[in-house]
């Protein structure tokens, strides 16, 4: 059912979406030894369905951590605990049962409670006896304003229709608006010392930079920062062990090239030795993933995303068929690993190794693994591949790897938020920050480098923030999102398609990709 | 130094190739040769190939008077200077339904043994010439045989970083 009502004059539309019911248990049962009983008690847990799935949840892990840290759980609810949320009615286990929104903002709780503001020229006792009359019951006078109060709707009537009942009664108050429960995140900067040196999230304007010039992180932080999201790096080598990625690195493998061409996969787990390193493939894995808020360096798009080390063609000699079995283990791991489940696959994949110039053809094999992962891959639904273009001044359209239509070609922005020089053409997809960009390097070292090589991976950082909000959608879902909300930088003219041949779609926006 | 011209089809185009007939690449481990060529020397043919040369010669690659190395991979000079060496291997795609047994006989009749099956899609397989056989004449073969939706020769090359 949908409520439609006025918040500071303009219209506002929630759905009820009474499949899922939140319910505050009691602190007995929120203790870890009885959790197991909430299925029982309650119902089982209500799933996120963000690409719109039968309940409509909108619940991202990253909120449902908040909610479930403030003592919320969302259930399917069992038939006694559909009608106590209806009527806000007692349920023996919990402290409150509530219906459950879903707007613009996201998710949001329902209570008992509005706030209302009066004419200031009301007396207390005319106002409680409007308050009255309209079955409401004064809970607390708002100091900060003349005449505005919390009140509590004092009948079992649904609150939503007595905010849109009030605001029906024109004149009577000046203004009625419910009081919602929902994730309200402080705007986040880091704490990671190194943080004010990546330009890449929050650009100040130093270093001769343009205030802005930036993918906005932080912003994008509030919503989400890849929770429960798998994002795999490609690269010849990756200190696995470097301080500000290894609690991040959940698994992944190499392959060792041999002289007649083949490779011998090797899976790996964090804390084992042996692993191929590399500065390179390190500095790449932390532009999408170093950990935030360690006290170590700075940190990645994705931040908190499940991290997927993978290293293949360790002395960048080797064949496309390597690459393509590398490609295919990050989307499906039991292509190699017999031990493996598909669902330990990358959600998002990034890879940045290519030949220094714009002449690569692509062998059948190595497209077929491309096309394999970006269409079949996370379950059907599909998977991102973000690559790095060539950092020459050349056409896309002569690298057939970076030209092909389900590889998502990156090339690099500077600190003024202009273009600097890389690979450009029809097929280019957008531009992210990767000229002195700052970012985990060596075994446990940090520095500035430049290359389209750190953009890619970044932009498949803000792909995992995006499949963390919206964790259903396919990979046509996230690529449009990525492509509409980047912003017209350069002060080029773009084509009514939104894109300009050495700009793509713009400069990625990670804040506008997650709304 | 002398070249010949090779092509083969991949991904439905012709791709054209310049074999250095007089030229070999081995592993530096595998050979104690006498004579290793340096990079200038190779890059003397085609003088933009100097630095690929350079960067197989940094993953343990040597090149070397092919009549000092008769078993030693094909070289090969492709568009811009790029440098590719041969292997014995062809990555095939064979056409149809059939299970692994089937292809395996179907490619053995044609004189490929199978290395590997590739698991992220059906009928791949990784398949070995017979020692004595180009691998791209072989590839060529294959592929015109209508049995397979593609043969292609896996051929090594650099791939750096960006």
């Amino acid at each position: 059912m949908k409520y439609t009502f006025e918040l500071r004059g303009k219209a506002v539309t929630l759905a009820a979406i009474d499949p899922v019911t939140a319910v505050r248990p009691t602190a007995e049962l929120r203790s870890k030894a009885l959790r197991a009983k909430l299925t029982n008690c309650f119902g089982a847990a209500a799933q996120d369905d963000s690409s719109g799935g039968p309940a409509g949840l909108v619940l991202p892990a990253r909120n449902r951590k908040v909610f479930e840290r403030a003592g919320w759980v969302f259930v399917e609810p069992l038939r006694p605990v559909a009608a106590a949320a209806l009527t806000r009615g007692c349920l023996e286990g919990a402290e409150v049962v509530r219906r459950v929104y879903v707007g613009q903002g996201g998710t949001a709780i329902g209570t008992d409670r509005v706030a209302v503001q009066l004419e200031p020229d009301m007396s207390e006792t005319e106002v409680k006896r409007r308050l009255k009359a309209d079955r409401l019951k004064l809970v607390r006078r708002l100091g900060f304003a003349a005449n505005t109060y919390e009140a509590r709707v004092s009948d079992r009537r649904p609150e939503l229709e007595v905010v849109k009942e009030l605001q029906e009664k024109r004149g009577r108050y000046r203004f009625v608006e419910p009081v919602l429960i929902e994730v309200i995140g402080g705007r986040y900067t880091p704490s990671d010392p190194g943080f004010g040196n990546q330009w890449q999230h929050r650009n100040d304007g130093s270093n001769g930079g343009v205030v802005g010039a930036d993918i906005k992180s932080e912003l994008a932080w509030d919503l989400a920062r890849g929770t429960e999201v798998r994002l795999a790096v490609i690269d010849n080598g990756i200190h696995v062990n470097h301080r500000d990625l290894r609690a991040g690195i959940v698994g992944g493998g190499y392959f060792v090239s041999d002289a007649a061409g083949g490779a011998t996969f090797q899976g790996w787990q964090p804390g084992q030795a042996g692993f191929p390193v590399h500065w390179h493939g390190t500095f790449c894995l932390g532009m999408a993933g170093a950990r935030m808020d360690n006290n170590r360096g700075g940190c990645g798009s994705a931040p908190e995303a499940d991290l997927l080390a993978i290293a293949c063609l360790t002395d960048q000699v080797g064949t496309q068929l390597t690459l393509a079995r590398a490609i295919a283990y990050a989307a499906d791991p039991t292509t190699e690993d017999a031990q493996a489940t598909p669902a330990e696959g990358a959600h998002v994949i990034a890879c940045s190794l290519g030949p220094a110039d714009d002449d690569w053809v692509m062998t059948s094999v190595l497209e077929l693994a491309i096309r394999t992962a970006a269409l079949h891959g996370r379950a059907g639904l599909g998977i991102p591949i973000f690559w790095a273009n060539s950092n020459a001044h050349c056409d896309i359209k002569h690298d057939e790897v970076c030209s092909h239509p389900d590889v998502i070609a990156v090339s690099r922005s500077n600190r003024n938020d202009l273009e600097d020089g890389a690979a450009y053409g029809a097929k280019l997809e957008f531009l992210a920050p990767g000229v002195d960009v700052y970012s985990t390097s060596s075994a446990t070292g940090y520095r500035y480098r430049t290359g389209c090589s750190y953009a890619a991976p970044l932009a498949a950082g803000v792909a995992a923030l995006v499949l963390a909000r919206y964790p259903n959608w396919t990979r046509d879902q996230v690529r449009q999102r990525l492509r509409a909300s980047c912003d017209k930088v350069g002060g080029v003219p773009y084509d009514a398609q939104g894109r300009h041949i050495e700009y793509g779609y713009g400069r990625i926006n990670a804040s506008n990709a997650v709304q | 130094m002398n070249t010949i011209e090779r092509t083969y089809r991949m991904r439905g185009t012709q791709v054209h190739l310049q074999e250095v007939v007089d030229l070999a690449a081995v592993r530096s481990a595998s050979t104690g040769r006498p004579r290793v060529l340096t990079a200038a020397a190779v890059g003397a043919i085609a003088p933009e190939a100097e630095s690929q040369v350079r960067a197989f010669e940094s993953a343990g690659w040597e090149f070397v008077p092919r009549h000092q190395a008769a078993d030693g991979a094909k070289v090969y000079l492709k568009s811009g200077g790029r440098v590719a060496l041969g292997t014995n291997r062809l990555t095939v795609r064979v056409a149809g339904e059939c299970s692994d047994k089937e292809a395996a006989e179907l490619l053995a009749c044609h004189g490929f043994a199978v290395v590997d099956r590739l698991k992220f899609a059906p009928n791949l397989f990784v398949v070995e010439v017979a020692s004595g056989r180009d691998a791209i004449e072989a590839a060529e073969r294959l592929a015109a045989s209508g049995e397979v939706e593609f043969a292609e020769p896996e051929l090594i090359e650099v791939i750096p970083r960006r």
